[in-house]
């Protein structure tokens, strides 16, 4: 028996939570609305456990950056309160996932400091939920409403928690299980493009608006037509897509009495993408053990450590990153295969080594002192370290190599002791728990990085190691002066008392009470603890029909160890295109944290307050089941940096005072209709949420932030989209409105508009298109997502068909604005003039876009106006798989030691039903904008076979 | 029972210890108390406010951006938005011009100044290594930050408010003040902080006695601010504001105590050499911030070879500003003129010191060219180590003979000027072949300083003078010689207004 897991679940069922009775009729529905049951996932070649709960359950969204495998990927439980502003946000916006009682840890957005771009996280940049092996996880229980979540008090502030319960060891009995899979990835097909048709594009602009200076600086790429390199066959995509193999393997022995079991799993599994060669290889194991040594006295402990490979892609954009250093920029990749191709063969020479590795496990102890009391203790930790080190050849970078190395980890052990006391008195029960619970968070990082060693053969940057000489820790053969060091750390506590109180009348009414402690090493000395309650109250109307409605309010923690010093010292020497300064002359130098923003005193706890109310019932005899939650969610006092005193030197202050609502529903029906032979078992589930800005610090009503590009305003979300409305284009000089008054021409921001400038509309009619003009529009998160999965089954087959969707969502393609922004994206060493090889491709309908005049100074396909916002709602075939049960078959032998034994045949990725016109609607970056750097979802077929001895 | 009791003693004991467990000192930041302890702290602070402002004027190049772009000789060739500061289109919509258009950058260096100012005396009593003389010239060194640095503010928005106390903690929103009280502020803590600094640190200098925070005089040599620094910029301010007499006799105690702080006229070949003028840090800085190669500090920004370098001198395809071959000829008319002249015979240049590959489309402006550590010839990494000079020895000269000649010295004025041409191996100045004084003096300016953020400045003051530009004079009259203040700046502060030439 798994105790510690148990001891939640029996919770629970008192504190405001409906585990039914499972019925045992084979046809039946085996589930309840918030939790997943993941056995009918392992089939599928998932290699994260978002991509697990992907359409999965209802409130969970996740949203997938790139399908590159064990890639960061995000998950956003009913809604977010959190304006993506930044990519850190992104790690702060992220809800605690809980495997087997032990709150995982994840990398601390802390790099982004020293890194002037923040396309990626330092170091391997793993998503490190891609190192839990599916093949051992019973069930996925997602809690969001307070009156369970909140008893993981500030964890649960982001939505709630997400509970990962491996397989129990089995008793009494010996049980082998064994599930593999091969399959491939295939290659996607692409329209590509070459120099003669980058060419066509631009030379329609260059004849209709180029001056004679203009005129003159055409890129040298596209100037010469018998170019091979760039105006050869566009065959590149050859080389980039390539049909790859991938595999997973897993098996599990478990055995055992009641007084002792175990469990031992073991798995690999290859994860592919058929675009740039990426991949992913986890290797994993985990051992499980649970000894009862005397009565009512158990003892059970797991361990599971995981590795995790990368190979990653080769964005240029990526690279540079790394280097945080750009080359010439003029000539780009030629979409040719052959020149590609010696490209490629320099790359070849580099090595980028991803490594995450991964442990984590718990002991418990739970004592029944008698049947109404007992004690538990959980202790556990869980560490994972990253590791990368990087080499690229000179012959990659104008003759200038480069290495890299990092290594980081995040560390995290905790203690929960509680004592239980239960009674039944009649129709009366009642249920006492007291816990106190500890927790340590450790992360930490060394990166070093050098330019130019003295040639491609040392790739390892050595230091001096005699500690008696000058030389000690100099470089061997680097140039010191070309050698960076970084190191950080940062360390959290949480310390949390709570007691709680449950009263049960007759199993029909219940109500609960908690109240909680939490103290964070994070907030001020005079402000460290917070104080929370939590109720709940439930009615079951029948025995297959629950009412039940929670209130209750977490803390949020604070992202940074900085908010606990108040007015604060820090180096900020840094400037543009230079991240990590500080030094001057050779001496560190410190001020005011100018340009990271002013902490004052009185930082306070931010918190949220979450009102559920929820209905389940099963009817029909259990054959069908409808879980409804409504929800009403204010995250008050949150952070925020606020613009403020330009004049003393500060870029913005952090102030409490933003709140921001969601309100939504969670649907999930399940249903099982069968006839004599054929089942099918359809389940939807479906979550409507919308967030609403209800105040900012200091009663502000609005406050643009991420660098001018968003707004947050009072009443409106927070996820909108702030830009102009695109009218068309004038085409000439008189079509131009001047103000009746002034006679002065419309202008754009004091720049007077031109024949071939856009039409932007001027909402407030003053004359000049501004930031004011600006209209909210759209919602970077999906109002609606969800997922219908099916199950049909005849005789030993099933066929499962799994449908993903969203809707009422926008996307910036902002990959066709840089394409037609082609001007301001030549000639310079930026990241904005970086073209990757898929800038060689064409995706979506150029015609539909007005030819405004690149070289316009308004800037006329900037990528702040509605034109390039398009509908990003999808519906896609997900998953479709076909199972054979052999075990079901009529010359099956009932004796064969062989208990379970299937066949599957599974593909992936099968179709995307979409408006949108660029990729795939669903990679977008955290700001809603389609970039073109996600890889792509490729299809992928699997078969497998499962077996259980 | 006992267990229980055991178990309750557990949570006990860890109550009474939270305070220890929550107890945690950031390890990113320097607390309040944890500062301003010890002459180590004015030290890293005294730093601090060199390298923020270091940080302002490197930040997206600004020191030319504000100082040598517009209406200059420079011209871009590709790079919109530098075409638009060229043109002086300073409002369009490119994010550079939004950066720019901010000045929070040196308001930190104005606050971190400030703060200095307001918890030194904490160190002196805390600190008995800390010496009264330390704290004096430490003190006069920040009154000079931030004297200058508001005349910087001033060059380039005009009226700017003027904030004397770091306000730490009660922040409150202050207005725009008249730019002539803010230079009448400026001249004022100059000269006050002038006396109190010395010639040159860790040289017994009898304003600074013994080792200056226990380092060599190698170690500062140019990198802070001395007599000669603060003379110099007061002799600038006082010549912005068209105060020639004032000038002239601030620049005259720098042309006279030269030699004390270590400077002297720099050779044609010592100014354009890789190690030469621009490299590294040097006592014949009378102001700059340096990029100390030894101590990693080199970028790749803050420089002008970053805009100006190209191929054959280092591998990039293009610079993004160049001077035509127009403008080059036009100016540098002067025949055996060492920074650039053509051959009379063969009409091809004499040398390229100041630019190369002057036979191609783009000639590359060269002049200033530590690359790397500036003791190599590899074109690979674009990686370079010059220091930001903000005024030299040369300079001071010019402003000098500038100075005398609208007071009406002539001659004084002809000689300095002549003792610029003498090094730069030009004919001395003939007013029959040349005309007016003035323009002699500005043409000269122009090609003695191409490059190094004045030309904007220069030709503010030249028609200040002249008065003979009609367009230029609208500028000057309607504030348009000044930058736009940010958006994001008028936002947070209702109570700053726009300059009302970009409304």
């Amino acid at each position: 028996m798994h105790l510690s897991v148990r001891i939640i679940i029996t919770c629970l069922v008192l504190y405001g939570h409906n585990v039914r009775a499972q019925s045992l009729r084979k046809d039946s529905l085996p589930l309840s609305a918030d939790s997943m049951r993941v056995e009918r996932e392992v089939i599928y070649p998932f290699n994260s456990l978002q991509q697990l709960l992907k359409g999965n359950a209802a409130g969970v969204y996740i949203q997938e950056p790139s399908a590159e495998p064990a890639s960061m990927s995000s998950i956003v439980l009913r809604g977010t309160a959190i304006p993506y502003i930044s990519a850190r946000n992104y790690y702060e916006a992220q809800p605690t996932i809980i495997l087997d009682g032990i709150p995982l840890i994840s990398d601390h957005p802390f790099t982004f400091d020293i890194q002037e771009f923040q396309y990626n996280h330092l170091g391997p940049a793993s998503n490190v939920f891609a190192a839990i092996d599916p093949n051992n996880i019973a069930s996925i229980e997602i809690l969001k409403d307070f009156g369970q979540a909140g008893m993981y008090g500030p964890r649960a502030a982001n939505g709630g928690v997400i509970l990962v319960h491996t397989k129990a060891p089995v008793i009494g009995k010996r049980k082998i299980s064994f599930n593999t899979y091969f399959g491939m990835v295939t290659r996607p097909h692409l329209y590509t493009t070459n120099a003669k048709f980058e060419n066509d594009f631009r030379q329609v602009f260059y004849d209709k608006y180029a001056t004679g200076t203009e005129a003159q600086t055409y890129p040298l790429y596209l100037r010469d037509s018998t170019n091979n390199a760039y105006y050869g066959p566009a065959n590149w995509t050859d080389l980039y897509f390539k049909n790859t193999p991938v595999y997973g393997i897993n098996a599990a022995l478990s055995s055992g009495t009641e007084r002792a079991n175990f469990l031992f799993a073991a798995g690999n599994q290859r994860s592919a993408n058929a675009a740039d060669r990426t991949r992913a290889d986890r290797y994993n194991a985990m051992f499980k053990i649970n000894m009862v040594p005397l009565k009512g006295f158990t003892v059970s402990a797991m361990l599971s450590a995981t590795r995790l490979e990368r190979k990653r892609n080769r964005w240029l954009r990526d690279r540079f990153a790394e280097m945080q250093y750009l080359p010439d920029l003029s000539s780009p990749l030629p979409p040719n295969k052959a020149f590609y191709a010696q490209y490629l063969k320099e790359w070849d020479k580099s090595f980028d080594d991803n490594k995450t590795n991964e442990v984590n496990g718990y002991f418990s102890i739970n004592v029944k002192i008698s049947d109404d009391w007992q004690i538990n203790s959980l202790s556990g930790f869980d560490y994972n370290e990253g590791l990368r080190d990087v080499f690229y050849p000179s012959t990659l970078l104008e003759t200038v190599n480069y290495l890299s190395n990092y290594f980081g980890y995040n560390q995290r052990v905790f203690v929960n002791n509680n004592i239980q006391f239960q009674h039944q008195w009649g129709k009366h029960g009642v249920k006492l728990e007291a816990g106190e619970n500890f927790q340590a968070d450790f992360n930490r990082y060394n990166y070093a990085y050098a330019y130019k060693g003295p040639n491609d053969l040392i790739r390892v940057n050595l230091l001096y190691s005699d500690n008696s000489k000058d030389n000690y820790l100099s470089p061997k053969s680097f140039n010191h002066a070309l050698m960076f060091t970084f190191l950080d750390k940062q360390r959290h506590r949480l310390l949390s008392f709570y007691g709680r109180m449950a009263y049960q009348y007759d199993h029909r009414f219940d109500f609960s009470l908690m109240m909680r402690a939490d103290g964070s090493s994070s907030a001020q000395p005079d402000n460290w603890w917070f104080y929370s309650p939590t109720v709940t109250a439930g009615w079951q109307l029948s025995t297959t029909s629950r009412l039940h409605a929670s209130w209750g309010r977490v803390g949020r923690l604070m992202p940074d160890d900085r908010f606990g010093e108040g007015p604060q010292y820090t180096s900020d020497l840094s400037f543009s295109n230079n991240p990590v300064r500080f030094s001057y002359n050779g001496f560190p130098g410190i001020s005011r944290a100018y340009s990271s923003g002013y902490i004052g005193y009185g930082i306070r706890w931010p918190f949220t307050d979450q009102l559920n109310i929820g209905w389940n019932t099963s009817f029909l005899h259990d054959r069908m089941n409808i879980a409804v939650d409504v929800y009403h969610k204010m995250d008050q006092n949150m952070l925020l940096e606020v613009p403020f005193s330009a004049e003393y030197g500060y870029a913005f202050q952090f102030k409490n005072g933003m709140k921001v609502r969601n309100m939504g529903i969670d649907l999930s029906a399940n249903a099982i209709i069968a006839t004599k032979d054929l089942t099918w078992q359809p389940g939807i589930n479906l979550n409507y949420n919308r967030n609403t800005l209800m105040a900012l610090p200091g009663g502000l009503q609005q406050l643009v932030v991420a660098d001018g590009t968003r707004l947050l305003k009072v009443g409106n979300s927070i996820d909108q989209f702030w830009v102009l409305e695109n009218n068309g284009i004038y085409n000439r000089e008189s079509d131009i409105p001047a103000n009746h008054s002034t006679g002065r021409i419309l202008n754009y921001k004091g720049i007077p508009l031109q024949a071939g400038d856009p039409r932007w509309k001027d909402q407030n009619g003053d004359g000049v298109i501004d930031d004011k003009d600006k209209v909210l529009k759209g919602h970077i998160l999906p109002l609606i997502s969800g997922g219908f999965t099916n199950d049909i089954s005849w005789k030993g087959f099933t066929l499962g068909i799994d449908w993903y969707f969203t809707a009422f969502r926008k996307v910036m393609n902002t990959e066709m604005a840089n394409h037609f922004d082609f001007i301001n994206r030549e000639g310079k060493i930026d990241m904005s003039a970086v073209k990757e090889i898929t800038f060689w491709s064409k995706a979506g309908n150029y015609d539909k876009y007005p030819r405004y005049n690149p070289w316009s100074t308004v800037d006329p396909y900037r990528t702040d106006q509605d034109l390039f916002l398009e509908n990003g709602a999808f519906l896609k075939l997900r998953t479709l798989s076909l199972n054979y049960d052999v075990t079901s078959a009529k010359w099956w032998k009932k004796k064969n030691p062989i208990h379970h034994l299937s066949v599957y045949a599974t593909a992936s990725n099968l179709f995307t039903l979409t408006p949108y016109t660029g990729g795939d609607p669903e990679l977008v970056d955290y700001s809603g904008f389609d970039n073109g750097y996600a890889l792509p979802f490729t299809k992928t077929y699997t078969i497998g076979i499962k077996m259980d001895l | 029972m006992k267990r229980l009791f055991l178990l309750l003693l557990l949570l006990l004991s860890c109550s009474t210890g939270c305070k220890k467990l929550l107890d945690i000192d950031s390890t990113h930041a320097v607390s309040e108390e944890n500062f301003w302890n010890s002459h180590e702290d004015t030290r890293t602070a005294l730093i601090g406010v060199y390298g923020l402002l270091r940080a302002a004027m490197a930040d997206n190049n600004a020191w030319w951006m504000y100082g040598e772009l517009r209406m200059g000789d420079f011209q871009s060739l590709q790079r919109q938005d530098l075409k638009a500061i060229v043109k002086g289109n300073l409002r369009a919509a490119y994010p550079l011009l939004q950066t720019l258009s901010n000045w929070r950058r040196f308001y930190a260096v104005i606050n971190a100044a400030n703060m200095f100012m307001e918890h030194v005396a904490e160190v002196r009593e805390r600190d008995p290594k800390y010496s009264e003389q330390n704290m004096k010239v430490d003190i006069a060194q920040m009154r000079f930050m931030r004297a200058y640095t508001y005349f910087f503010l001033v060059s380039v928005w005009g009226d700017v408010p003027l904030i004397t106390s770091s306000h730490d903690g009660q922040f409150e929103n202050k207005a725009r003040d008249n730019k002539e009280t803010v230079l009448a502020f400026v001249e004022k803590e100059l000269l006050a902080a002038a006396p109190d600094l010395p010639y040159k640190y860790s040289v017994d200098d009898p304003q600074q006695l013994g080792q200056y925070y226990n380092e060599t005089n190698t170690r500062w040599a140019g990198v802070l601010a001395r007599k000669l620094t603060a003379y110099a910029i007061l002799a600038h301010v006082a010549a912005y504001q068209g105060k020639y007499v004032d000038a002239s006799v601030y620049a005259q105690f720098v042309l006279d105590n030269y030699s004390k702080g270590g400077s002297y006229y720099v050779g044609t070949d010592e100014l354009v050499r890789g190690t030469g003028f621009f490299h590294w840090k040097q006592d014949n800085h009378i102001l700059g911030f340096n990029f100390d190669w030894g101590h990693v500090d080199a970028t790749f920004s803050g420089h002008l070879e970053e805009l100006t370098l190209a191929k054959p001198v280092v591998d990039k395809a293009l610079p993004d500003i160049y001077v035509p071959k127009d403008t080059i000829l036009s100016v540098f008319n002067q025949p055996l003129d060492e920074r650039f002249s053509l051959d009379t015979l063969t009409g091809v240049p004499t040398s390229d010191r100041y630019f190369t590959s002057f036979n191609t489309q783009v000639p590359i402006f060269n002049k200033v060219k530590v690359i790397q550590d500036g003791n190599t010839s590899d074109p690979s990494f674009r990686i370079y180590s010059s220091t930001i000079i903000i005024t030299r020895l040369e300079n001071i000269t010019l402003l000098q003979a500038e100075a005398l000649a609208v007071i009406g010295q002539q001659q004084k004025a002809i000689d300095l000027l002549n003792t610029i041409r003498d090094m730069r191996r030009i004919k001395r100045y003939d007013v029959t072949v040349e005309g007016d004084l003035i323009d002699a003096i500005f043409r000269e300016r122009r090609k003695e300083l191409m490059g190094e953020g004045w030309r904007w400045f220069d030709l503010i003051r030249y028609n200040k003078i002249k008065q003979n530009d009609p367009a230029f004079m609208t500028l000057i009259n309607n504030g348009g010689i000044y930058w736009p203040v940010a958006d994001e700046v008028i936002t947070q502060n209702p109570l700053i207004t726009q300059n009302p030439y970009w409304q």
